[in-house]
């Protein structure tokens, strides 16, 4: 067996470095005051949609096929950069981190979409009916269910970097992810959305996973592929990446302002609603992250997978959820509401899981278990 | 990047097999988070870089390895491996961390 033919495992350590990296240079300014900045985008939103409905109401007139145009061109905003990025041919390293991405498909899937539709449900539905009406309830509950068939495919990365994550598992996971959402997203949201008594048309479901996963993904695809075969991919890192990285936060804000210049009248009736909607969201997000990081603990795998794999389960495709959101039930649905909660308590509570992990990272594995031995 | 020295990599035989005696340039590749704030990860890439400023050189087992200003954690132990079977081989950079973007 010739070394480092692959086949030859040998445990070796990780790098050097062993500061925590700075989590204001990692999320920079709009990461790090994200719940700030969505706070203001309902202030200023609903501040629009009472003391100048024209604009709201004008922009609603520009719909093609019930879809509304200025809603999909801000969602496209959103979620094309975060698609073009997707390294899909990572996914030829499945096999060099299996355990990890076990534990983490597992999570994501089939454990994280149905203990989100369980709590959202108890709290939304059961512990909290004398404050919210069973209609506005039922709309909650879809937003939530929605959050939860949609993990994080972006932000991870900056989870993984404030973790000291391995980022070929990271690179992997991710491709991984986005791969799977492409086939289990719309089954997931039907399959919980019928047991939720919530009538949801299979084409309807469709149009969206069309409109806001394929469409921005073969977009991303292609614009990827043509931009590395024709300027390089040393420009398309640090030009056009750099370039586009401002879009996506652009895209969620001005969004948000639109959604809530909708909204205005649910958030001024019901502003004890979005504390209400957190309280599930929070207790999901944290299970989730327990559940995926103790069965790593249990599996001794290394930290560097086992933090990064546990918060991509409990992280979110926010821009993924507020589209499919708005598409199925409207702008000034309870649904689009709750998947913008799950933005609002986002940052603070990931934040709160690192450093967890942080400072749990003693209790595993700090050398891989599976590292090919160097060649000599 | 780290004020220590970047240290020469070890190359895997499947990884030199891939390059078949080109050199390989190892640079931060940039990801942006959909809530702010951006990662770059370690990327290893068949060929030399355009611009050479700052860039570490090395040459290991008769491989050129250039190494960006930005890696961060190349001044350990650190490994250019591949990942992948028949022509979906592709290099891969172990023991390097990710950098803020």
């Amino acid at each position: 067996m010739s070394p480092g033919d692959g086949s030859d495992l040998d445990a070796v350590t990780t790098s050097g470095t062993a500061a925590e990296p700075s989590t204001a240079a990692a999320l920079g300014v709009f990461g790090r005051y994200l719940t700030l900045w969505v706070a203001l985008a309902i202030v200023v939103g609903v501040a629009l949609g009472q003391w100048l409905p024209a604009i709201p109401d004008t922009l609603s007139r520009y719909e093609y096929a019930n879809v509304s145009v200025p809603v999909a061109i801000l969602i496209w905003a959103m979620i094309f950069p975060m698609m073009v990025q997707i390294d899909f041919g990572s996914i030829v390293g499945v096999r060099r981190e299996p355990r990890g991405l076990v534990v983490t498909t597992v999570v994501n899937w089939l454990i994280k979409p149905f203990t989100m539709f369980a709590i959202a449900w108890f709290f939304l539905l059961v512990v909290f009916s004398p404050f919210i009406e069973e209609a506005l309830a039922r709309e909650y509950l879809a937003g939530a269910i929605l959050l939860g068939a949609a993990p994080c495919t972006a932000m991870v990365f900056v989870w993984s970097l404030l973790v000291r994550g391995d980022p070929a598992y990271t690179l992997v996971q991710v491709s991984l992810n986005d791969l799977i959402m492409l086939v289990a997203f719309a089954p997931i949201v039907v399959f919980l959305l019928g047991v939720s008594d919530i009538a949801v048309p299979w084409d309807t479901v469709a149009l969206s996973v069309v409109l806001y996963i394929v469409i921005p993904l073969a977009a991303g695809y292609t614009t990827r592929l043509w931009l590395l075969r024709r300027k390089g991919s040393v420009w398309f890192d640090d030009v056009f990446m750099k370039r586009i990285g401002v879009v996506t936060p652009t895209g969620l804000i001005l969004t948000l302002v639109l959604l809530f210049a909708f909204q205005g009248e649910v958030i001024l009736d019901n502003p004890f609603h979005i504390v209400l909607i957190a309280v599930p969201l929070t207790i999901q997000t944290v299970l989730i992250f327990a559940v995926a990081y103790r069965w790593m603990h249990v599996w001794k795998i290394r930290h560097a997978v086992a933090a990064p794999g546990a918060l991509i389960g409990a992280s979110n495709f926010f821009e993924l959820a507020v589209a499919a959101a708005i598409a199925l039930f409207g702008l000034q649905s309870g649904a689009a509401l709750a998947t913008v909660v799950g933005v609002l308590v986002e940052v603070p509570l990931m934040l709160a899981l690192v450093r967890y992990a942080n400072r749990t990272r003693h209790q595993f594995p700090n050398t891989p278990a599976t590292r090919p031995r160097p060649a000599t | 990047m780290s004020d220590a020295a970047v240290t020469p990599p070890q190359l895997t035989a499947s990884a030199r097999a891939l390059l078949a005696g080109r050199p390989v340039h190892v640079r931060p590749s940039r990801r942006h988070g959909c809530c702010g704030g951006a990662a770059a990860v370690p990327v290893a890439e068949p060929g030399a870089p355009e611009l050479l400023d700052g860039v570490e050189r090395f040459e290991v087992s008769g491989t050129v390895v250039y190494v960006d200003p930005g890696v961060v954690g190349a001044d350990g132990s650190w490994t250019i491996d591949t990942d992948g079977f028949a022509r979906w081989r592709r290099l891969v950079v172990l023991g390097v961390d990710l950098v803020a973007g």
